[in-house]
């Protein structure tokens, strides 16, 4: 079967991560705090955190086996999840694998949906997001997906703004305010 | 001093205010949803739990316990349906109930098994419950000597537990616990008044809000998961057949079992307690637990009822246990009381030995307990009634369903405070958790990392105050020291058994 990029290991998330406790270390040390003992806990979680971190980016890169020595189940139950595994595979082997396109048209409509609320507010992005997501992501013929959409958008501001009477974000355009 | 005759007042009252019309119709609601999201195989209650965390700002502790106890009480019995029926299991504690309840289902018997997986989820549920009810004065008794230092290590220890008990790599285990608990000291520190790692974003002076977090790491990064596989689970209908007498059975296996019952619930309440194991371990150790223990191990996996019996039994009684780490030490015992664990940090309600010491913490403790012993029992005759029904629920395709749930979870973050900057935190984080899954850093331990690691800090200092600053305060006072050594303990555990299995073989 065809690996797909999907499937593999993300090195880069390791080290992105890495590079975040590397910051709050260097943010700890450099930063004038009140009292320092605001840095003693930050210092003895990201200290140790860094450490790991970086032996699992090396051994991800250079040498697997490394890692596979801490692997662990104390429990014992790594027999059964191997079952299980193999049942899994039997039932995924019929279904199509996902591929790096659907993956990327994912975090586009939801950054995309995410930007529409900002902008527009809830109303308007609850109905074009539920839309463009069936549109992407099923069959459904432009009809079912508006009907869909307006179903959705009803649903939410029934529970939300009639029932919990909770007033929806109007987006940036209309008056929203946004405060970073 | 915590006393019996005091958990008995609270009891009454508690059942006065379970009968309330408002709390009955949560208890409803709690119920519906529950079977629902059992029905639907990769969404487990954990996601219902992060769609209704918002709900929980507007309503009463007692109000929102009722919610979602009987969410917890309720999503298993409907995972036994799909398991039976289709062959996948609806929440993962249901995931060792397919090996022979599928195969009971092919030989025409799946309402002989769905009769004796109900009959088995309630009593064992119930069976969970009374435990927690047993254990719940002891271990309050026990916490009433607790202070900071203690309670510091308390949280130490449990977060080593959970990263141990996780399967999987424990240095990925240690390092999403770390990055859970550097996020949870971004902002205002309350002890030293200092206001940290913030880089000038007034947003994150009050700290990263949980809810986002917990909805993004919880439900959306699991509907990206959903949408790459797509489709409905249930492809294929099997055809049941089954007759009255067959679930009339059902309840006779059970009593036939009564051994195996009892050792399964057993199995699943200590797996309960155990901080963050998941109800698929308790159902997975029981299963195995039944096959070594049965006259027939060699029927498991072609339709044994006993298979059916042992893991059915623990994922129920599981519940019950969970909720006492929860409650007593403020350490959830699994994913969904991750989110429990949330929702009393939204309601003001406080874990821990002050949770037992005030009548309305009482109130709400034995709410959880009469809601989950009554929705336990109540969906297992619901399902025996419309087990064929409900298993429709499956075949619905995840695409309606994604857009429904990702709305809910971006409109519920806005809901908590009216902050338009919670719903892009939660869909940063939503892509966060996405990554760990996929990079296998257990998201669990960074959840509880995130909510453990202010109260971690809290008792560090308070610790340090109480000391003038000493150290040694973890190492003289006995708790104390006792739970250090658990941790130390802890960490060498997997290597100790690695060592003995070495060791094993090699005589072998």
């Amino acid at each position: 079967m065809k690996e797909v990029s999907v499937r593999r290991k993300f090195p880069v998330f390791t080290l992105l991560m890495f590079i975040f406790v590397v910051v709050i270390i260097l943010a700890s040390l450099l930063t004038d705090f009140k009292k320092t003992t605001s840095i003693i806990m930050p210092l003895l979680v990201a200290i140790p955190g860094a450490l790991i971190l970086l032996f699992i980016l090396v051994s991800e890169t250079l040498f697997p086996q490394w890692l596979k020595y801490f692997d662990v189940d104390v429990l014992g139950v790594s027999r059964a999840d191997e079952v299980v595994a193999s049942r899994e595979v039997k039932r995924q082997e019929s279904k199509p694998q996902a591929s790096s396109r659907t993956l990327w048209s994912l975090v586009i409509w939801f950054i995309g949906f995410s930007l529409v609320i900002l902008l527009i507010g809830f109303h308007i992005a609850i109905v074009s997001g539920t839309v463009a997501y069936c549109r992407l992501f099923s069959r459904l013929s432009w009809k079912k997906c508006v009907i869909f959409g307006v179903a959705v958008w009803a649903a939410t501001f029934l529970s939300f703004g009639i029932i919990l009477r909770l007033e929806l974000f109007p987006g940036i355009v209309f008056g929203g305010r946004l405060i970073l | 001093m915590f006393e019996f005759s005091t958990l008995l007042a609270a009891a009454s009252e508690t059942l006065g205010q379970i009968m309330q019309p408002v709390n009955l119709l949560a208890i409803v609601g709690g119920f519906i949803g529950g079977l629902f999201i059992g029905l639907l195989p990769a969404l487990g209650p954990s996601t219902l739990l992060v769609m209704l965390l918002p709900l929980v700002f507007k309503m009463e502790p007692v109000t929102a316990m009722c919610l979602f106890a009987a969410v917890m009480g309720s999503a298993t019995q409907g995972g036994a349906v799909t398991s039976i029926l289709l062959g996948i299991p609806g929440t993962g504690s249901n995931v060792a109930t397919v090996f022979d309840g599928y195969p009971m289902c092919k030989k025409g018997q799946a309402a002989r098994a769905i009769a004796t997986a109900q009959v088995c989820s309630a009593f064992g549920g119930l069976f969970g419950v009374i435990c927690l009810v047993l254990l719940l004065p002891v271990v309050v008794m026990l916490l009433m000597s607790f202070a900071a230092p203690e309670f510091f290590m308390l949280i130490m220890a449990g977060l080593v537990c959970i990263v141990i008990a996780a399967r999987g790599n424990m240095l990925k285990g240690l390092a999403s616990a770390a990055i859970g608990i550097l996020f949870s000291f971004i902002g205002f520190n309350s002890i030293t008044a200092d206001i940290r790692f913030t880089a000038g974003i007034l947003y994150l002076w009050d700290g990263i809000e949980l809810i986002p977090v917990i909805i993004g790491i919880f439900a959306l990064s699991e509907v990206m998961m959903l949408t790459l596989r797509g489709g409905t689970v249930a492809e294929t209908k099997e055809t049941v057949k089954g007759t009255w007498s067959h679930t009339l059975e059902g309840f006779r296996e059970v009593l036939k079992h009564k051994l195996l019952w009892l050792r399964s619930s057993i199995i699943g309440v200590i797996i309960g307690i155990i901080p963050g194991i998941g109800g698929s371990v308790a159902s997975l150790l029981s299963y195995t637990a039944a096959m070594q223990t049965s006259k027939h191990p060699e029927n498991f996996g072609k339709g044994e009822i006993e298979g059916v019996i042992g893991p059915e039994a623990a994922n129920n009684a599981k519940e019950g246990g969970a909720v006492l780490p929860t409650l007593a030490f403020g350490l959830p015992g699994s994913v969904e009381m991750t989110v429990w664990l949330a929702a009393f940090t939204i309601l003001g309600v406080e874990v821990g030995p002050v949770l037992f010491l005030q009548k309305s913490g009482l109130v709400v403790a034995m709410t959880i307990i009469f809601v989950l012993a009554i929705a336990n029992v109540v969906s297992s005759a619901v399902v025996l009634l419309l087990s064929r029904q409900l298993s429709r629920v499956a075949y619905i395709n995840y695409y309606y369903l994604v857009p429904v749930i990702v709305t809910a979870c971006l409109v519920g973050s806005f809901a908590t405070r009216s902050e338009i900057l919670d719903v892009v935190m939660a869909v940063l984080f939503g892509f966060f958790g996405y990554a760990l899954r996929k990079a296998g850093f257990p998201i669990v331990t960074f959840i509880i990392g995130f909510i453990l690691g202010a109260k971690a800090e809290h008792g560090f200092l308070q610790a340090l105050m109480i000391s003038w600053g000493s150290y040694s305060i973890f190492v003289t006072r006995p708790i104390s020291l006792a739970l250090l050594i658990i941790v130390i303990f802890l960490l060498a555990l997997p290597f100790i058994r690695k060592r003995g299995s070495q060791k094993r073989s090699q005589r072998i």
